[in-house]
């Protein structure tokens, strides 16, 4: 037997003779069985008689619970009026805590949804807040109840697309510009079908839109015409692709 | 033996209690009291001030209750929790570990019921818990207390001190090494009489 389970076995022990005691055993009575164990184990179980002995006198100590109840409520009555006043205060100042509490979380969200916003408005393709602006367009896509309304931020989002593909080209991330152009396109194909529209394409709100798409377009391809050259000359076959939203 | 180790009765009265149901509340007081004034007694070794802390601890309860949310733990391990904070908060405005003197103990003992020698004897029996008690450490105080004069076993101990049964039994093991040495320091002899 190695120490440890020498160890565990003198607890063992030294538990089942202190139930024994509990029973109303001796000592000498409860150590019979284990001969082997009595040198160590007799101290403590000695202690622990002692403790047990002693017990009757703590045990008849006067002590009244019916009159410790008593004083207790008039000493809550006296400091405080009374118990369910005491109670409702405490309750109060608890419910207080967990609504100023709850309160704060929802500053500290909106606080950081705000600043999440701000942050993901100048993310480019490729950053980890991107999507979460592609979202946050499509939210606004959705909320708008009127199919003018809906091209307008298309035509916002399709400049939005231009002028994250310059600045891929500004920052050398070619290899991101493919995923932008085809977005720019989706974004412009949207905001075309819908103001070609049987009900839409009638109304001048309409034709200034397409007007102003067709001014975004035109600015992209310029755009784009002119940093062709920036590119790298494997990737220059594909910069047709990049033009034509 | 007081109720005390978390059953389905006081886990009720401890649910109405948290409602702010004075009754309730005021059962388990009388439930669990006698429980935490002896813990209280066994740390103090004054009647008065035992009995004043173990009010301290209810009302330090009832206070708390609002934001007590039970768990199935017993609520006197909750209470006993409690009656540790206040002992410290006790010892550090007295500065010391007071011991009653002999006077006092004779007038604190005086159980009506009981006859001249078995006041004595309780006397005697209190001042010699009290000599050992005083020089252990809280946590051997406590376990001692809640296994050999509350007579807690094992499990109940260690629900009550929330601690494993392994860490208990150890914990016990050990009070009762230390005890040991105590009585024997103070007997002069080796061998409790």
């Amino acid at each position: 037997m190695n120490p440890n389970e020498q160890a565990a076995r003198l607890d063992a022990v030294l538990e089942t003779c202190l139930h024994a005691l509990e029973e109303g055993q001796t000592v000498e009575q409860a150590l019979q069985g284990y001969p082997e164990l009595a040198v160590e184990l007799r101290p403590r179980l000695e202690a622990a008689a002692w403790v047990r002995q002693k017990r009757q006198a703590l045990a008849a100590a006067p002590f009244d619970p019916a009159l410790g109840r008593r004083r207790l409520a008039e000493n809550l009555r006296r400091k405080s009026g009374s118990w369910e006043e005491d109670f409702r205060r405490a309750r109060l100042t608890y419910q207080f805590t967990q609504a100023a509490a709850l309160v704060l979380l929802v500053l500290m969200l909106v606080q950081f949804n705000f600043s999440l916003a701000r942050a993901a408005e100048v993310a480019l393709p490729g950053d980890l807040l991107y999507p979460a602006k592609l979202a946050g367009e499509q939210v606004q896509i959705d909320l708008a109840s009127d199919p003018l309304q809906k091209a307008a931020l298309y035509v916002d989002f399709a400049r939005e697309r231009s002028s994250e593909m310059m600045d891929l080209f500004f920052d050398a991330r070619y290899e991101r510009l493919g995923d932008a152009a085809a977005r720019l396109k989706t974004t412009v194909a949207a905001a075309q079908a819908i103001l070609q529209a049987p009900g839409v394409a009638q109304t001048p709100q309409a034709a200034e839109l397409a007007q102003e798409l067709a001014g975004v377009v035109q600015v992209h391809q310029s755009a784009v015409q002119a940093l062709t050259g920036s590119l790298p000359p494997d990737q220059r076959a594909e910069a047709a692709d990049l033009l034509t939203p | 033996m007081e109720k005390g180790t978390g059953g389905a009765e006081e886990q009720r009265l401890l649910a109405l209690a948290c409602k702010g149901n004075v009754e309730a509340f005021g059962v388990l007081y009388e439930q669990l009291s006698p429980v935490v004034f002896r813990f209280m007694l066994a740390h103090i070794s004054n009647f008065h001030d035992a009995e004043d802390l173990t009010a301290d601890v209810f009302l330090r309860a009832w206070k708390a209750l609002p934001n007590f949310r039970p768990q199935g733990a017993p609520f006197l391990a909750y209470l006993l929790r409690i009656a540790r904070n206040i002992l410290v908060d006790h010892y550090r405005r007295s500065g010391h570990v007071r011991q009653a003197g002999p006077l006092e103990l004779e007038s604190q003992a005086a159980e009506p019921d009981s006859g001249p020698a078995e006041r004595l004897q309780h006397l005697q029996d209190m001042r010699e818990l009290y000599q050992v008690l005083e020089k252990m450490r809280e946590e051997y105080r406590t376990v001692l207390v809640l296994r050999f004069i509350e007579g807690f076993d094992v499990n109940e101990t260690a629900r009550l001190m929330t601690r494993s049964s392994g860490a208990l039994r150890v914990l016990t093991h050990r009070a009762l090494a230390a005890l040991r040495g105590l009585i024997e320091e103070r007997t002069g002899t080796g061998h409790e009489p």
